[in-house]
């Protein structure tokens, strides 16, 4: 760990696409990765990133920062990571889930993790396919059985419906 | 000839098929994305495709809401991975309710269902145990428990509503639990709460409603969670009465890091019961400086 000198030290990320990022030591260890090599005293230039890119770890640096300056409060934290994940498609909830589990960042992964299974919640077979883009490669006899295997779970409340 | 151009343009558009990134996920991103399902609804995600066929099956978490006896079997025997880490089932819909407390051998039969599952939850080191029958709140039945979860080494949150009996004379101990809810559960006798509190070192976080049926008298020794570790005490449904207050002065005067106590007491209370209530109890000694105590009508 850098010796305290007052001033607040300073990382620099470097994304897979070879962006640079400026964040805060305290922000940046939110990331028990990131930690790991702050620690290990690999830090010291550049700390290169290999499975994020750079649009990724450009929000997962803003959500670094944004957590890390709300006191111990978990309420208040808990609807930051709300707001913050409430705009994110399923494409970037995607690799945000990725990101996360790189830099080993186990609240992000359960914020992101908990948005992606809230929206297949009570949704339709159809629907899920659909949203994520999810082929169905089972034959029809195939997924017959495997309806057939878990039919209680297709009884009761399913929907369509976006929201 | 545009026009055509452009209707072929916007159904290109709303025919773009969204790039599959789940299925591309890693076994254990997978996995922990379904954890965060009820088991109902993981279990279906097999239907997906052939990339989601198993995963269900190595989710640690189990959530069961108004599901039938014969599903959650059926989910226990097939599932493959063997933690457990957390447990709940909550049967809160009486559109779903199984079992007729009119008939006994099928209360009987869900009975030893309930003992089976929270053994087996129990023996694959849960963290979270919950059990929630609010549908079953005036009913004549009333569930128990094994006694095996009293003695749960991993339990970490343990929350009970309308089931389960409290015990006293069996030894309880939950070295790591740190919250405790128990609502309209049942008491075997009034040191029941004092001697649950005993065996939970660590506990910071307790709600215990009704607690004045397991606790008429302050404990002769102070449980040790009371003096290090507990924050945070909800005491709802305070009435008043002479034992309640002897309760609020002990835990006060006892809980050496208490952050905030919330006390709620009936609305038909009147103006002047409650300003007379708030006025004794804001004078109770506060074993814990930083104690806020809060009070509000149900």
């Amino acid at each position: 760990m850098a010796a305290e000198t007052g001033t607040p030290t300073t990382l620099t990320l470097k994304s897979n696409d070879d962006e640079l990022f400026s964040v805060a030591e305290s922000a940046a260890i939110l990331s028990v990765t990131i930690r790991n090599m702050v620690e290990d005293g690999c830090a010291g230039g550049v700390i290169p990133l290999d499975n994020v890119d750079g649009k990724t770890l450009a929000s997962v640096i803003t959500y670094m920062n944004g957590i890390s300056a709300i006191p111990a409060d978990e309420e208040k934290k808990k609807s930051y990571r709300d707001k913050f994940l409430s705009d994110k498609d399923f494409e970037t909830l995607a690799d945000m889930v990725l990101a996360a589990n790189y830099l080993n960042m186990s609240c992000l992964m359960d914020a992101v993790s908990a948005k992606i299974a809230q929206v297949m919640e009570k949704k339709s077979v159809g629907w899920v396919r659909r949203k994520f883009g999810i082929e169905n490669d089972y034959t029809p006899e195939e997924e017959a059985a495997v309806k057939e295997e878990h039919k209680w779970t297709f009884e009761g409340v399913e929907t369509d419906d976006d929201n | 000839m545009a026009i055509m151009e452009r209707d072929r343009r916007s159904r290109q558009k709303q025919n773009t098929v969204p790039i599959d990134r789940l299925s591309d996920l890693p076994d254990s991103i997978l996995t922990h994305i379904l954890s965060f399902l009820p088991t109902k609804f993981s279990v279906r995600t097999s239907i997906l495709g052939q990339r989601w066929r198993f995963p269900w099956a190595y989710v640690s978490n189990l959530i069961f809401r108004d599901d039938s006896q014969k599903s959650i079997n059926r989910v226990l025997l097939l599932r493959k991975m063997q933690k457990v880490n957390t447990f709940c089932l909550s049967d809160d819909d009486d559109r779903y309710r199984y079992i007729n407390k009119e008939n006994g051998a099928q209360c009987k039969k869900y009975q030893i269902d309930t003992d089976t599952w929270i053994t087996l939850a129990v023996e694959r080191n849960v963290q979270i145990l919950h059990l929630c029958y609010s549908s079953w709140r005036d009913e004549d039945f009333l569930l128990g428990l094994p006694g095996c979860l009293f003695t749960c080494k991993t339990l970490v949150h343990l929350k009970l509503e309308s089931c389960g009996i409290i015990p006293v004379r069996v030894a309880v101990c939950f070295p790591r639990l740190e919250k405790l809810h128990l609502l309209y559960v049942q008491y075997e006798a009034d040191e029941s709460l004092p001697n649950l509190l005993s065996g939970c070192p660590v506990l910071e976080d307790m709600e215990p409603r009704e607690e004045t049926k397991g606790w008429k008298e302050p404990p002769q020794q102070v449980p040790a969670c009371l003096l290090s570790h507990l924050r945070i005490i909800k005491l709802p449904n305070i009435g008043g009465e002479k034992h309640e207050f002897e309760i609020i002065k002990y835990l006060l005067r006892n809980a050496n890091v208490l952050e905030r106590m919330e006390i709620s007491y009936p609305g038909s209370l009147s103006s002047n019961e409650e300003n007379n209530m708030l006025k004794k109890i804001s004078l109770f000694q506060r074993g814990s400086k930083a104690c806020k105590v809060a009070f509000g009508a149900a």
